[in-house]
């Protein structure tokens, strides 16, 4: 390999693990609150609002890490409101979860012509504090280990502790419950677990992941906002989901893969295809979602009562 | 016996709450209106008048008012069928887009050669269009069990990239600076109804003529039944003998032809070129006018009146006052969320009622 072609390779690397973090946190939590049997659609709806709040708050005091932070707690807002919508009122989980989206999507495209003007199409501005690279003494002087993991967004050290504390999750006694709980929730009822209790907590920790999420597309990677800038991205992290086989390691890998194509996305223009015209690159992700949808869609089996609301019958 | 006939008196009731609802959520997203305008500091009554003014208050508005109702209510007739069977499509934005897109194409290159067949020839091929755009998530639905919304959605933003790709590439009008292709040839500009504004007969009588036909088709026949059986529960369908895949594909391919007509609607009867301002979302607008209309094409015809001028008045009032744009596109999230809040929210109450006279 020539001088040129390894930094490529290696800063492909290194964008895959920092595209993936908003994914993953998105996919992670999504996992979980399937496997108890909830199809949450609204995970784009989240993204969008508090990608929305993070930035605004951001803007107005120049603080990412607030923005951050109130960008993650709207997150929680918005699905326990999804929460309300399926279980009290009773709508089906699908149409609430795109009814949500819908909602967000005109929400945020109001509120943010409010705030920065009333023209037709805004120019936002660019955030002047965001929460950047942070380098690990010693580790990020390593020749390109350092650069690939030891210079990384700050979300991106998260990764690996969240799938950690995930995977523990998952194979103790709690996720054992949760598995009832998505299998046969009636079973799960007249064991004396709390159906609706364990689905209510969980629907808060995906709000504030997902909130997460949708706060990092703002504070960390664009740096500002656009109408749509989750551009279908949660529906990706659902999709990472089922080709992960509601499995914490398979959708980490899964998340890597597409982090990666979302790399090759932003690097390959940089390296002068001119005969490709940039259309292709960007409908890559949603191009390769269908396909791997189709090769892996159909190897696990999901949840069994995924998408139904459980009622307890008096 | 006689609580027996007061569950059922109950029951008939519910279809005259689920009116209740839309008409509810419709007062509801207007006194959000209004506050609005109040919040925005306008005058509330010439606010109000300009909304008019710009959606049915001149005959210029009233034309356009109608054509992108037209447009809305085909979209959401053919979402009626697929979300009676209870396919979610969401996908068509994109088969909107791609009804555009081989409308234009047909225009452009047979546009000389083919005369008064070009305007039948170029909707037939973009409902053909539209339609196998809807097919592919069809059958990965039935044949891999592949959640249909995730599918859908992705081939959205495979048709606004394609779309893209065109009007920056092998269709740009290379006079133009913008992105857009040049204009279709003046043979098949849809014949209009006054020769100055845009509204054409074919709207019109799509408009007019294709509600009463979706009536019958859901009322009326076997395909219809089986569309509600069907959205009802899987599995009586199948105890009733319905060939299920085959009803579900139809329904979405229905769906996905009656977009890809609202496209070449959109390009030979309003913009007459392809670029990408075609794109506005009509594809989820209409599941707001489907959900609104209460999956009822009577329903989802006023419901796009009401949506388009709404659009067209707001987006007047917006220019004129300085507000902005994005009213139109918070009021049909709130509508939704309304609308399917308090229909449940009635049925809740229903049955919670019947039971207290049941017991």
């Amino acid at each position: 390999m020539s001088k040129m072609e390894i930094p490529f390779l290696v800063y492909l690397f290194k964008d895959a693990i920092w595209l993936m973090t908003p994914l993953f946190f998105a996919a992670i939590s999504e996992m979980l609150v399937e496997k108890s049997g909830v199809l949450n659609l609204s995970l784009e709806g989240i993204m969008l609002i508090s990608a929305f709040t993070a930035f605004a708050i951001t803007l107005q005091f120049q603080n990412p890490y607030l923005g951050f932070l109130i960008g993650s707690l709207s997150g929680i807002l918005i699905n326990i409101f999804f929460y309300v919508l399926f279980q009290l009122i009773g709508i089906s989980q699908t149409l609430a979860g795109l009814s949500l989206t819908i909602f967000a999507s005109g929400l945020t495209f109001f509120l943010f012509r409010m705030m920065i003007g009333y023209a037709i199409s805004p120019t936002p501005p660019l955030l002047k504090n965001t929460i950047g690279e942070l380098a690990i003494p010693y580790l990020s002087d390593l020749p390109f280990i350092g650069i690939i993991f030891f210079r990384q967004n700050l979300f991106a050290y998260l990764l690996i502790p969240l799938l950690f504390f995930f995977y523990i999750i998952d194979n103790s006694q709690i996720g054992l419950k949760i598995k009832t709980i998505g299998e046969e929730p009636a079973m799960a009822d007249s064991l004396g677990i709390d159906v609706y209790k364990y689905r209510l907590i969980l629907i808060i920790i995906q709000g504030f992941l997902c909130g997460a999420a949708g706060s990092i597309l703002t504070t960390s990677i664009y740096n500002t906002f656009l109408d749509n800038i989750t551009a279908g991205l949660g529906f990706i992290a659902i999709t990472m989901v089922i080709l992960g086989g509601w499995n914490p390691i398979k959708t980490f890998i899964s998340c890597f893969l597409f982090g990666f194509i979302y790399a090759l996305q932003f690097r390959i223009q940089m390296l002068g295809f001119t005969w490709l015209p940039y259309q292709f690159t960007l409908s890559l992700p949603y191009v390769a979602t269908i396909i791997f949808l189709v090769l892996f869609g159909r190897r696990y089996k999901p949840p069994s009562s995924l998408g139904k609301t459980y009622k307890r019958i008096k | 016996m006689k609580v027996f006939f007061k569950i059922i008196k109950w029951r008939e009731k519910l279809g005259v709450l689920n009116v209740l609802a839309s008409i509810l959520a419709v007062g509801i997203g207007m006194a959000i209106l209004v506050l609005s305008l109040y919040m925005c500091q306008i005058n509330i009554s010439l606010g109000l008048q300009t909304i008019y003014a710009g959606s049915l208050g001149r005959y210029n508005s009233i034309s356009e008012t109608l054509l992108r109702a037209t447009i809305l209510a085909l979209i959401s007739y053919g979402l009626i069928i697929s979300f009676t069977a209870g396919v979610w499509n969401i996908g068509a934005e994109g088969q909107y887009i791609m009804g555009a897109i081989a409308s234009t194409i047909v225009c452009l290159t047979l546009g000389n050669i083919l005369g008064y067949f070009l305007i039948p020839l170029a909707m037939i091929i973009s409902v053909i269009i539209g339609a196998a755009w809807a097919l592919i998530p069809g059958l990965l639905l039935v044949k891999l069990n592949i959640n249909e919304v995730l599918t859908t959605l992705m081939m959205n933003y495979i048709a606004q990239y394609i779309l893209s790709w065109l009007v920056t590439g092998p269709l740009q009008d290379k006079t133009s600076m913008f992105p857009e292709s040049p204009y279709i040839p003046k043979q098949a500009f849809l014949p209009r109804i006054i020769p100055i504004y845009r509204l054409n007969y074919v709207s019109l009588i799509l408009l007019i003529l294709l509600a009463p036909l979706i009536h019958i088709v859901l009322g009326k026949t076997w395909f219809g039944l089986s569309l509600k059986i069907l959205g009802s529960s899987k599995r009586t369908a199948r105890y009733a003998g319905i060939n299920v895949n085959r009803t579900i594909i139809i329904s979405i391919v229905i769906s996905g032809a009656l977009a890809g007509l609202a496209g070449a609607l959109e390009i030979m009867g309003v913009q007459y070129k392809l670029r990408p301002g075609i794109v506005q979302g009509y594809g989820y607008t209409g599941i707001v006018i489907t959900l609104v209309g209460n999956l009822h094409p009577y329903g989802a015809l006023l419901a796009s009146v009401l949506m388009a001028s709404l659009i067209n008045g707001i987006s007047e009032t917006c220019q004129l006052f300085q507000i902005p744009i994005g009213l139109a596109q918070i009021l049909q999230g709130i509508f939704l969320i309304t609308v399917i809040s308090l229909r449940f929210l009635f049925r809740f109450l229903i049955e919670k009622y019947s039971k207290v006279y049941g017991e």
